[in-house]
Protein backbone atom coordinates (compact mmCIF):
# COMPACT_ATOMS: atom_id res chain seq x y z
CA UNK A 1 0.00 0.00 0.00
CA UNK A 2 1.62 3.06 -0.73
CA UNK A 3 2.54 5.85 1.60
CA UNK A 4 -0.72 8.14 0.33
CA UNK A 5 -3.01 6.19 1.42
CA UNK A 6 -1.65 5.26 4.83
CA UNK A 7 -0.88 9.07 5.33
CA UNK A 8 -4.68 9.55 4.12
CA UNK A 9 -6.43 6.66 6.11
CA UNK A 10 -4.19 5.04 8.86
CA UNK A 11 -4.59 2.00 6.38
CA UNK A 12 -2.50 -0.68 8.40
CA UNK A 13 0.45 -2.59 6.67
CA UNK A 14 -1.55 -5.57 8.25
CA UNK A 15 -3.97 -5.26 5.72
CA UNK A 16 -1.75 -5.47 2.82
CA UNK A 17 0.28 -7.87 4.33
CA UNK A 18 -3.05 -10.13 4.91
CA UNK A 19 -3.67 -9.43 1.10
CA UNK A 20 -0.61 -10.63 0.44
CA UNK A 21 -0.97 -13.72 1.69
CA UNK A 22 -3.59 -14.78 -0.31
CA UNK A 23 -3.42 -13.15 -3.81
CA UNK A 24 -0.78 -16.47 -4.51
CA UNK A 25 -2.16 -16.90 -7.61
CA UNK A 26 -0.08 -16.70 -10.87
CA UNK A 27 -0.61 -16.12 -14.85
CA UNK A 28 -1.01 -19.54 -16.19
CA UNK A 29 2.38 -21.13 -18.10
CA UNK A 30 0.27 -21.69 -21.21
CA UNK A 31 -0.38 -18.13 -21.30
CA UNK A 32 2.70 -16.86 -20.77
CA UNK A 33 3.91 -18.81 -23.76
CA UNK A 34 1.52 -17.42 -25.76
CA UNK A 35 2.05 -14.04 -25.19
CA UNK A 36 5.85 -14.43 -25.38
CA UNK A 37 4.87 -16.04 -28.73
CA UNK A 38 2.98 -13.37 -30.08
CA UNK A 39 5.44 -10.74 -28.93
CA UNK A 40 8.82 -12.73 -30.80
CA UNK A 41 5.90 -13.20 -34.05
CA UNK A 42 5.21 -9.33 -33.86
CA UNK A 43 8.72 -8.15 -33.57
CA UNK A 44 9.47 -10.52 -36.68
CA UNK A 45 6.46 -9.47 -39.08
CA UNK A 46 7.48 -5.91 -38.22
CA UNK A 47 11.16 -6.59 -38.71
CA UNK A 48 10.01 -7.39 -42.24
CA UNK A 49 8.07 -4.59 -42.89
CA UNK A 50 10.73 -2.61 -41.65
CA UNK A 51 12.15 -3.94 -44.61
CA UNK A 52 10.01 -3.41 -47.03
CA UNK A 53 9.73 0.44 -45.82
CA UNK A 54 13.41 0.66 -45.59
CA UNK A 55 15.02 -1.11 -48.78
CA UNK A 56 11.86 -2.30 -51.22
CA UNK A 57 10.44 0.74 -51.70
CA UNK A 58 14.04 2.79 -52.04
CA UNK A 59 14.95 0.33 -54.41
CA UNK A 60 11.83 0.58 -56.55
CA UNK A 61 12.17 4.17 -56.93
CA UNK A 62 15.97 4.10 -57.59
CA UNK A 63 15.14 1.38 -60.34
CA UNK A 64 12.64 3.67 -61.92
CA UNK A 65 14.61 6.49 -61.81
CA UNK A 66 17.54 4.88 -63.48
CA UNK A 67 15.65 3.25 -66.23
CA UNK A 68 13.95 6.71 -66.67
CA UNK A 69 17.26 8.34 -67.47
CA UNK A 70 18.40 5.46 -69.28
CA UNK A 71 15.70 5.64 -72.00
CA UNK A 72 15.67 9.67 -71.70
CA UNK A 73 19.80 9.55 -73.01
CA UNK A 74 18.91 6.64 -75.24
CA UNK A 75 15.94 9.10 -77.15
CA UNK A 76 18.66 11.84 -76.83
CA UNK A 77 21.25 9.77 -78.60
CA UNK A 78 19.59 8.33 -81.26
CA UNK A 79 17.85 12.46 -81.97
CA UNK A 80 21.68 13.28 -83.26
CA UNK A 81 21.95 10.37 -85.47
CA UNK A 82 18.59 11.60 -87.46
CA UNK A 83 18.06 15.23 -89.49
CA UNK A 84 17.26 18.30 -87.76
CA UNK A 85 13.72 17.38 -88.37
CA UNK A 86 13.73 14.41 -87.00
CA UNK A 87 12.29 10.99 -88.14
CA UNK A 88 8.62 12.54 -88.07
CA UNK A 89 9.11 15.64 -89.85
CA UNK A 90 8.68 17.63 -87.05
CA UNK A 91 11.34 19.77 -86.16
CA UNK A 92 13.41 19.06 -82.94
CA UNK A 93 13.13 21.26 -79.69
CA UNK A 94 16.67 23.08 -79.42
CA UNK A 95 18.12 23.00 -83.07
CA UNK A 96 17.42 25.80 -85.19
CA UNK A 97 16.47 25.16 -88.41
CA UNK A 98 18.19 26.39 -91.19
CA UNK A 99 16.57 28.81 -93.71
CA UNK A 100 15.52 27.38 -97.11
CA UNK A 101 17.88 27.76 -99.79
CA UNK A 102 21.26 28.69 -97.12
CA UNK A 103 22.49 25.87 -98.86
CA UNK A 104 22.06 26.22 -102.43
CA UNK A 105 23.70 29.63 -101.43
CA UNK A 106 26.46 28.47 -99.74
CA UNK A 107 27.80 26.15 -102.59
CA UNK A 108 27.15 28.35 -105.44
CA UNK A 109 29.70 31.60 -103.56
CA UNK A 110 31.44 28.22 -102.93
CA UNK A 111 31.89 27.35 -106.17
CA UNK A 112 32.89 30.91 -107.60
CA UNK A 113 35.36 30.68 -104.73
CA UNK A 114 36.93 27.93 -106.11
CA UNK A 115 37.10 28.81 -109.88
CA UNK A 116 38.44 32.41 -108.19
CA UNK A 117 41.90 30.32 -106.66
CA UNK A 118 41.93 28.00 -109.54
CA UNK A 119 42.46 31.35 -111.75
CA UNK A 120 44.67 32.78 -109.66
CA UNK A 121 46.88 29.48 -109.11
CA UNK A 122 47.33 28.37 -112.91
CA UNK A 123 50.46 31.12 -113.37
CA UNK A 124 51.92 30.67 -109.98
CA UNK A 125 52.05 27.09 -111.05
CA UNK A 126 53.25 27.19 -113.93
CA UNK A 127 56.14 29.28 -112.43
CA UNK A 128 57.39 28.14 -109.01
CA UNK A 129 59.06 31.22 -107.97
CA UNK A 130 56.01 33.16 -107.27
CA UNK A 131 54.01 32.30 -105.17
CA UNK A 132 50.39 30.60 -105.21
CA UNK A 133 47.87 32.81 -103.90
CA UNK A 134 45.22 31.55 -101.44
CA UNK A 135 42.27 33.71 -100.56
CA UNK A 136 42.35 34.50 -97.08
CA UNK A 137 38.39 32.79 -96.04
CA UNK A 138 35.30 34.62 -96.69
CA UNK A 139 33.52 34.53 -93.65
CA UNK A 140 30.03 34.88 -95.54
CA UNK A 141 31.15 32.23 -97.89
CA UNK A 142 30.89 29.55 -95.26
CA UNK A 143 30.76 26.95 -93.47
CA UNK A 144 28.73 24.92 -95.17
CA UNK A 145 31.21 25.39 -98.21
CA UNK A 146 34.02 24.58 -95.48
CA UNK A 147 35.32 20.88 -95.23
CA UNK A 148 36.50 21.16 -91.37
CA UNK A 149 39.73 19.31 -91.00
CA UNK A 150 38.99 15.61 -88.19
CA UNK A 151 41.17 14.37 -85.57
CA UNK A 152 43.73 16.64 -86.33
CA UNK A 153 44.35 15.63 -89.86
CA UNK A 154 42.95 16.65 -93.09
CA UNK A 155 40.67 14.06 -95.14
CA UNK A 156 41.38 12.66 -98.79
CA UNK A 157 38.71 14.75 -100.04
CA UNK A 158 40.27 17.99 -98.27
CA UNK A 159 44.33 16.98 -99.69
CA UNK A 160 42.47 16.53 -103.39
CA UNK A 161 43.23 19.87 -104.21
CA UNK A 162 45.85 22.11 -103.05
CA UNK A 163 43.30 24.95 -101.95
CA UNK A 164 41.17 22.73 -99.53
CA UNK A 165 44.36 21.45 -98.16
CA UNK A 166 45.73 24.34 -97.65
CA UNK A 167 42.10 25.34 -95.87
CA UNK A 168 42.24 22.36 -94.16
CA UNK A 169 45.95 23.50 -92.33
CA UNK A 170 44.58 26.97 -91.74
CA UNK A 171 41.58 25.46 -89.98
CA UNK A 172 43.55 23.36 -87.93
CA UNK A 173 46.75 26.41 -86.99
CA UNK A 174 43.39 28.04 -86.08
CA UNK A 175 42.06 25.54 -83.57
CA UNK A 176 45.26 25.49 -81.91
CA UNK A 177 46.57 21.91 -83.54
CA UNK A 178 49.78 23.40 -84.66
CA UNK A 179 51.53 20.08 -84.97
CA UNK A 180 49.58 18.22 -87.05
CA UNK A 181 48.85 21.71 -89.23
CA UNK A 182 52.87 21.77 -89.71
CA UNK A 183 52.91 17.86 -90.61
CA UNK A 184 50.33 18.89 -93.04
CA UNK A 185 52.05 21.27 -94.45
CA UNK A 186 54.82 18.78 -95.05
CA UNK A 187 52.98 16.40 -96.47
CA UNK A 188 51.71 19.23 -98.94
CA UNK A 189 54.70 20.51 -99.81
CA UNK A 190 55.74 16.64 -100.85
CA UNK A 191 53.13 16.74 -103.06
CA UNK A 192 53.39 20.36 -104.28
CA UNK A 193 56.81 21.22 -104.10
CA UNK A 194 56.12 24.77 -105.68
CA UNK A 195 53.52 25.90 -103.22
CA UNK A 196 54.71 28.57 -101.80
CA UNK A 197 52.29 29.67 -98.48
CA UNK A 198 50.22 33.13 -99.07
CA UNK A 199 50.91 36.18 -96.53
CA UNK B 1 3.77 -3.37 -1.71
CA UNK B 2 6.42 -5.48 -3.05
CA UNK B 3 4.58 -8.19 -4.73
CA UNK B 4 5.81 -6.19 -8.37
CA UNK B 5 9.51 -7.12 -8.02
CA UNK B 6 10.85 -9.56 -5.81
CA UNK B 7 10.35 -12.85 -7.47
CA UNK B 8 9.54 -12.12 -11.04
CA UNK B 9 12.35 -10.25 -12.20
CA UNK B 10 13.86 -12.75 -14.54
CA UNK B 11 12.46 -15.41 -16.87
CA UNK B 12 13.05 -18.88 -16.36
CA UNK B 13 14.45 -21.69 -18.10
CA UNK B 14 11.51 -23.43 -19.77
CA UNK B 15 10.89 -20.55 -22.21
CA UNK B 16 14.16 -19.49 -22.98
CA UNK B 17 18.12 -20.50 -23.73
CA UNK B 18 20.95 -20.09 -20.70
CA UNK B 19 22.27 -17.18 -22.51
CA UNK B 20 19.52 -15.52 -22.81
CA UNK B 21 18.39 -15.76 -19.04
CA UNK B 22 22.42 -14.00 -18.25
CA UNK B 23 21.53 -11.42 -20.79
CA UNK B 24 18.23 -10.88 -19.63
CA UNK B 25 19.64 -10.87 -15.76
CA UNK B 26 21.83 -8.50 -16.65
CA UNK B 27 19.72 -5.95 -18.37
CA UNK B 28 16.59 -6.79 -15.75
CA UNK B 29 19.00 -5.41 -13.03
CA UNK B 30 20.06 -2.03 -14.43
CA UNK B 31 16.40 -1.17 -17.12
CA UNK B 32 13.79 0.66 -15.99
CA UNK B 33 10.33 -0.68 -17.20
CA UNK B 34 9.86 2.00 -19.70
CA UNK B 35 13.28 1.60 -21.03
CA UNK B 36 12.53 -2.78 -21.29
CA UNK B 37 9.42 -1.34 -23.25
CA UNK B 38 11.71 1.04 -25.98
CA UNK B 39 14.24 -1.57 -26.12
CA UNK B 40 11.50 -4.25 -27.41
CA UNK B 41 10.08 -1.73 -29.50
CA UNK B 42 13.23 -1.59 -31.03
CA UNK B 43 13.02 -5.43 -31.54
CA UNK B 44 14.63 -7.22 -28.35
CA UNK B 45 12.14 -9.79 -27.16
CA UNK B 46 14.54 -10.54 -24.22
CA UNK B 47 13.45 -6.98 -23.11
CA UNK B 48 9.66 -7.58 -23.08
CA UNK B 49 10.63 -11.17 -21.46
CA UNK B 50 11.43 -9.51 -18.86
CA UNK B 51 9.02 -6.81 -18.74
CA UNK B 52 6.41 -9.14 -18.63
CA UNK B 53 7.62 -11.26 -16.13
CA UNK B 54 7.62 -8.28 -13.52
CA UNK B 55 4.71 -7.54 -14.29
CA UNK B 56 2.17 -10.61 -15.82
CA UNK B 57 1.14 -12.19 -12.18
CA UNK B 58 -0.10 -8.81 -10.79
CA UNK B 59 -2.19 -8.10 -13.93
CA UNK B 60 -3.50 -11.70 -13.77
CA UNK B 61 -4.46 -11.39 -10.09
CA UNK B 62 -5.81 -7.88 -10.90
CA UNK B 63 -8.05 -9.17 -13.60
CA UNK B 64 -8.80 -12.57 -11.70
CA UNK B 65 -10.14 -10.70 -8.64
CA UNK B 66 -11.91 -7.93 -10.50
CA UNK B 67 -13.21 -10.25 -12.84
CA UNK B 68 -14.39 -13.44 -10.12
CA UNK B 69 -14.29 -15.28 -12.98
CA UNK B 70 -10.83 -17.50 -14.16
CA UNK B 71 -11.63 -17.71 -17.58
CA UNK B 72 -12.63 -13.92 -18.57
CA UNK B 73 -9.25 -13.03 -16.56
CA UNK B 74 -7.45 -15.43 -18.52
CA UNK B 75 -9.45 -13.83 -21.38
CA UNK B 76 -8.61 -10.27 -20.82
CA UNK B 77 -5.21 -11.24 -19.59
CA UNK B 78 -4.12 -12.46 -23.23
CA UNK B 79 -6.05 -8.85 -24.56
CA UNK B 80 -3.99 -6.73 -22.82
CA UNK B 81 -0.92 -8.24 -23.26
CA UNK B 82 -1.86 -8.21 -27.12
CA UNK B 83 -2.99 -4.70 -27.03
CA UNK B 84 0.52 -3.65 -25.46
CA UNK B 85 2.71 -6.13 -28.01
CA UNK B 86 0.90 -4.77 -30.37
CA UNK B 87 0.83 -0.61 -29.50
CA UNK B 88 4.61 -0.97 -28.92
CA UNK B 89 5.43 1.09 -31.78
CA UNK B 90 3.34 4.03 -30.55
CA UNK B 91 4.80 3.80 -26.72
CA UNK B 92 5.76 6.81 -25.71
CA UNK B 93 7.30 6.58 -22.19
CA UNK B 94 5.16 9.29 -21.01
CA UNK B 95 4.02 7.60 -17.56
CA UNK B 96 5.12 4.97 -15.60
CA UNK B 97 4.79 1.58 -17.44
CA UNK B 98 2.74 0.03 -14.75
CA UNK B 99 0.24 3.03 -14.99
CA UNK B 100 -0.17 2.04 -18.76
CA UNK B 101 -0.28 -1.52 -18.50
CA UNK B 102 -3.19 -1.21 -15.96
CA UNK B 103 -4.37 1.05 -18.09
CA UNK B 104 -5.04 -1.16 -20.69
CA UNK B 105 -5.82 -4.47 -18.13
CA UNK B 106 -8.55 -1.70 -16.93
CA UNK B 107 -9.95 -0.47 -20.19
CA UNK B 108 -10.03 -4.02 -21.98
CA UNK B 109 -11.53 -5.69 -18.54
CA UNK B 110 -14.58 -2.95 -19.14
CA UNK B 111 -15.29 -3.49 -22.23
CA UNK B 112 -14.86 -7.14 -22.06
CA UNK B 113 -17.77 -6.39 -19.40
CA UNK B 114 -19.85 -5.02 -21.58
CA UNK B 115 -19.18 -7.64 -24.41
CA UNK B 116 -19.87 -10.52 -22.14
CA UNK B 117 -22.42 -8.58 -19.83
CA UNK B 118 -25.31 -11.83 -19.83
CA UNK B 119 -22.71 -14.27 -19.88
CA UNK B 120 -20.49 -13.40 -16.75
CA UNK B 121 -20.72 -15.93 -13.84
CA UNK B 122 -18.65 -15.36 -11.02
CA UNK B 123 -16.67 -19.01 -10.30
CA UNK B 124 -14.39 -19.71 -7.16
CA UNK B 125 -10.98 -18.24 -7.30
CA UNK B 126 -9.61 -20.42 -4.02
CA UNK B 127 -7.16 -18.98 -3.04
CA UNK B 128 -4.25 -20.14 -0.86
CA UNK B 129 -5.40 -20.24 2.71
CA UNK B 130 -2.65 -23.26 3.83
CA UNK B 131 -1.49 -21.66 7.00
CA UNK B 132 2.17 -21.26 7.63
CA UNK B 133 4.25 -23.64 9.63
CA UNK B 134 5.96 -21.34 11.72
CA UNK B 135 3.39 -19.83 14.07
CA UNK B 136 1.58 -21.43 17.21
CA UNK B 137 -1.68 -23.61 15.96
CA UNK B 138 -3.54 -20.88 17.68
CA UNK B 139 -1.84 -17.79 15.70
CA UNK B 140 -2.25 -20.06 12.91
CA UNK B 141 -6.01 -20.60 12.75
CA UNK B 142 -6.84 -16.74 13.57
CA UNK B 143 -4.64 -15.82 10.34
CA UNK B 144 -6.72 -18.25 8.29
CA UNK B 145 -9.89 -17.10 9.72
CA UNK B 146 -9.05 -13.48 8.95
CA UNK B 147 -7.81 -14.33 5.24
CA UNK B 148 -10.79 -15.95 4.48
CA UNK B 149 -13.03 -13.03 5.96
CA UNK B 150 -10.90 -11.12 3.51
CA UNK B 151 -10.97 -13.26 0.66
CA UNK B 152 -14.93 -12.86 0.96
CA UNK B 153 -15.28 -9.13 2.07
CA UNK B 154 -13.00 -8.32 -1.15
CA UNK B 155 -15.77 -10.39 -3.17
CA UNK B 156 -18.68 -8.75 -2.06
CA UNK B 157 -16.92 -5.12 -2.65
CA UNK B 158 -18.30 -3.12 -5.26
CA UNK B 159 -16.85 -3.35 -8.78
CA UNK B 160 -15.73 0.48 -8.49
CA UNK B 161 -14.30 0.03 -5.22
CA UNK B 162 -12.35 -3.35 -5.47
CA UNK B 163 -11.29 -1.93 -8.63
CA UNK B 164 -9.46 1.15 -6.75
CA UNK B 165 -8.14 -0.88 -4.02
CA UNK B 166 -6.53 -4.29 -6.43
CA UNK B 167 -5.12 -0.99 -8.46
CA UNK B 168 -3.51 0.50 -5.30
CA UNK B 169 -2.29 -3.46 -3.96
CA UNK B 170 -1.09 -5.16 -6.96
CA UNK B 171 0.44 -2.40 -8.75
CA UNK B 172 1.42 0.10 -6.57
CA UNK B 173 -0.28 2.79 -8.01
CA UNK B 174 -0.75 5.95 -5.61
CA UNK B 175 -4.08 7.78 -5.84
CA UNK B 176 -3.28 10.08 -9.05
CA UNK B 177 -2.34 6.84 -10.87
CA UNK B 178 -5.60 5.09 -9.94
CA UNK B 179 -7.27 8.08 -11.01
CA UNK B 180 -6.20 8.39 -14.30
CA UNK B 181 -6.59 4.29 -14.99
CA UNK B 182 -9.96 4.31 -13.96
CA UNK B 183 -10.92 7.57 -15.74
CA UNK B 184 -12.20 9.45 -12.32
CA UNK B 185 -11.37 12.05 -10.55
CA UNK B 186 -8.63 12.16 -7.29
CA UNK B 187 -11.82 12.49 -4.82
CA UNK B 188 -13.58 9.87 -6.52
CA UNK B 189 -10.75 7.41 -6.58
CA UNK B 190 -9.74 8.31 -3.20
CA UNK B 191 -13.13 8.15 -1.63
CA UNK B 192 -13.82 4.77 -2.91
CA UNK B 193 -10.87 3.77 -1.92
CA UNK B 194 -11.50 4.59 1.53
CA UNK B 195 -14.46 2.53 1.86
CA UNK B 196 -12.75 -0.01 0.17
CA UNK B 197 -10.23 -0.24 2.69
CA UNK B 198 -12.53 0.59 6.06
CA UNK B 199 -14.43 -2.02 4.57
CA UNK B 200 -11.97 -4.79 4.73
CA UNK B 201 -10.41 -3.49 8.00
CA UNK B 202 -13.74 -3.98 9.72
CA UNK B 203 -13.57 -7.35 7.99
CA UNK B 204 -10.22 -8.46 9.44
CA UNK B 205 -11.49 -6.95 13.15
CA UNK B 206 -14.93 -8.65 13.26
CA UNK B 207 -12.64 -12.17 12.86
CA UNK B 208 -10.41 -11.04 15.63
CA UNK B 209 -13.11 -9.70 17.60
CA UNK B 210 -15.32 -13.12 17.14
CA UNK B 211 -12.41 -14.94 17.79
CA UNK B 212 -11.96 -13.12 22.07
Amino acid sequence: MNSDLESDHGMSAQLSSEYGAIATESAPEKLDRAILRLATQEVRSSAGAAWRDRWYRPTVFVATVSLSLALILQLNESSFLVSPEGVTGAPLSGITPVPEGAFQDAARATSQQLRQIEVNAKPSMSDSTSAVSVPERNASTTDAGTLLPTNGHCSTEQRANIESWWRCIKELENKGLTQFAELELQALLRDYPQFVAPE
Amino acid sequence: MTLLSSTADYPNTALCGRNRVAYARQMGERLEDSALMLRYREGDVAAFEILYRRHNDSVFRYLLRLSLNRHTAEDVFQETWGKIIRARESYRPTAKFSTYLFRVAHNCFIDHHRRNKRHLHETSIDPDLSPATDHEPEQTTERLLARQRLHESLRQLPDEQRDVFLLSEEAGLSIDEIAHVTGVNRETAKSRLRYAVTKLRAAMADTEAGNE
